[in-house]
């Protein structure tokens, strides 16, 4: 057991000095080194960016990200210091940036699914669609678009994809335009559209 | 929409590849501001001159010591972090000197402010408000060229956040030309030492970080 460790650390030092070597040589601007030390770290920077982001795609757009900041930070690299730590740190520092990012757009944008839910929540069954002349004077205040959509799924009982079909648009986009009608009906009626 | 995939993005940096020239050294950079440090120094203090009794002030745990020593600690850490900041994989080294830095603020502010208020007595001298601006912008003036070559340092680098590395850069900065006020200031009122001496570093870093960080953004892009 003790053997095997001590193998596996010894090779990853051999993998270490020689990925320090090819980038020095890089640095002097050797580009078949440079191509080879890239290729050789890539499936372990991929690795590392899929185990943290957990979204292939993504992950693959920060993999890429990190070559490129490797590459713009190439002469930061000094030969007689390890080059693992100055590879995952630029690493490390990518995936951060994309985990925030990730988190600041999760804030500000609804997923299209729950704006569904919102929207059927919001919105009466179908069989209790006799509209008060309020209700009716309230929908008509309506912007075309939201009032067309509340129509389709509320007042014909239409599903959301049947709906999107029949005005032409995406689902999502529906499901908003209701969402937004329903809203603005709430706050015209308060509780008389519950 | 075509999106180039990873292996064809590894071939064409290979291909662009050019020679760079390999940043310093930290220990290199450091020795670089110091030496700068050292240059304006002695030009300070031989225009200003030292503080009359100076040797009678360097008492073990004094509050002119405690306040001396603070504002080294700040000027090492805040030095070190800037240039630490800005090199990938020397996070540990910029987490200890913001550590240092921030030990430093803790000494030269509040121990400072605490023994020096004791020594001080009940009636201590009367100081105009413009003793405390001259000093302050004293130090601001003599943290410029360490400053600049900090600076140089980063912007050759490749700072993850450049704002720490500026705000660090300024704070070490200014404390190393507190330190030469410090030692030169005749200046015995204990508010003019709190406010002009140990706490210049943080009204410098105030005043100088957004600038500095303006500068760093115009000559590099980041």
């Amino acid at each position: 057991m003790d053997k095997r460790k001590g193998r596996r650390r010894t090779e990853r030092d051999a993998k270490e000095a020689e990925w320090a070597s090819w980038m020095a040589a890089a640095q002097d601007g050797d580009s078949v080194l440079y191509e080879r030390l890239l290729k050789s770290i890539l499936p372990g920077l991929q690795g590392f960016v899929r185990v943290r982001l957990r979204d292939p795609a993504s992950a693959e757009d920060v993999v890429q990200t990190v070559l490129l900041s490797i590459h713009r930070a190439r002469h930061t690299y000094r030969s007689e210091r390890p080059f693992a730590p100055w590879m995952w740190a630029i690493a490390r520092n990518a995936v951060i940036d994309a985990q925030r990012a990730r988190s600041v757009r999760r804030r500000r944008e609804v997923p299209l699914d729950v704006v569904g839910e919102v929207a059927q929540a919001e919105a009466p069954a179908p069989e209790d669609a006799s509209l008060s002349p309020h209700v009716s004077y309230a929908l008509a205040q309506l912007p075309a678009s939201q009032r067309e959509a509340v129509e389709l799924i509320h007042l014909k009982g239409l599903s959301v994809a049947e709906a999107a079909a029949q005005v032409g648009i995406s689902p999502g986009a529906l499901k908003v335009r209701a969402h937004r009608g329903y809203r603005a009906l709430r706050a015209q009626l308060g509780a008389e559209l519950k | 929409m075509s999106r180039e995939g990873t292996s064809e993005l590894v071939e064409r940096l290979s291909q662009e590849l050019r020679p760079v020239r390999r940043i310093p050294r930290l220990r290199q950079a450091a020795g670089g501001v110091a030496l700068l440090w050292l240059g304006v120094g002695a030009l300070a203090l031989a225009l200003r001159g030292l503080r009359p009794d100076l040797l009678q002030q360097l008492q073990p745990a004094s509050a002119f010591v405690v306040i001396l020593m603070g504002l080294g600690l700040i000027a090492v850490g805040g030095v070190v972090a800037a240039l630490a900041t800005s090199v990938p994989g020397r996070e540990g080294a910029a987490r200890v000197s913001l550590g240092l830095g921030l030990g430093g603020v803790m000494l030269a502010a509040l121990m400072g402010a605490i023994l020096i208020l004791r020594e001080a007595g009940p009636a201590p001298l009367a100081c105009p408000f413009e003793n405390d601006l001259a000093c302050f912008t004293v130090a601001c003036l003599l943290a410029l060229p360490p400053a600049l070559g900090i600076l140089a340092f980063v912007s050759r680098g490749a700072p993850y956040r450049p704002l720490i590395a500026v705000l660090a850069a300024a704070t070490g900065a200014v404390a190393l030309g507190a330190l030469l006020v410090h030692v030169s200031c005749p200046e015995s009122n204990p508010r003019h030492i709190i406010l002009s001496h140990a706490l210049a570093p943080l009204g410098g870093a105030l005043l100088l970080t957004l600038p500095f960080r303006a500068a760093l953004k115009r000559v590099t892009g980041i």
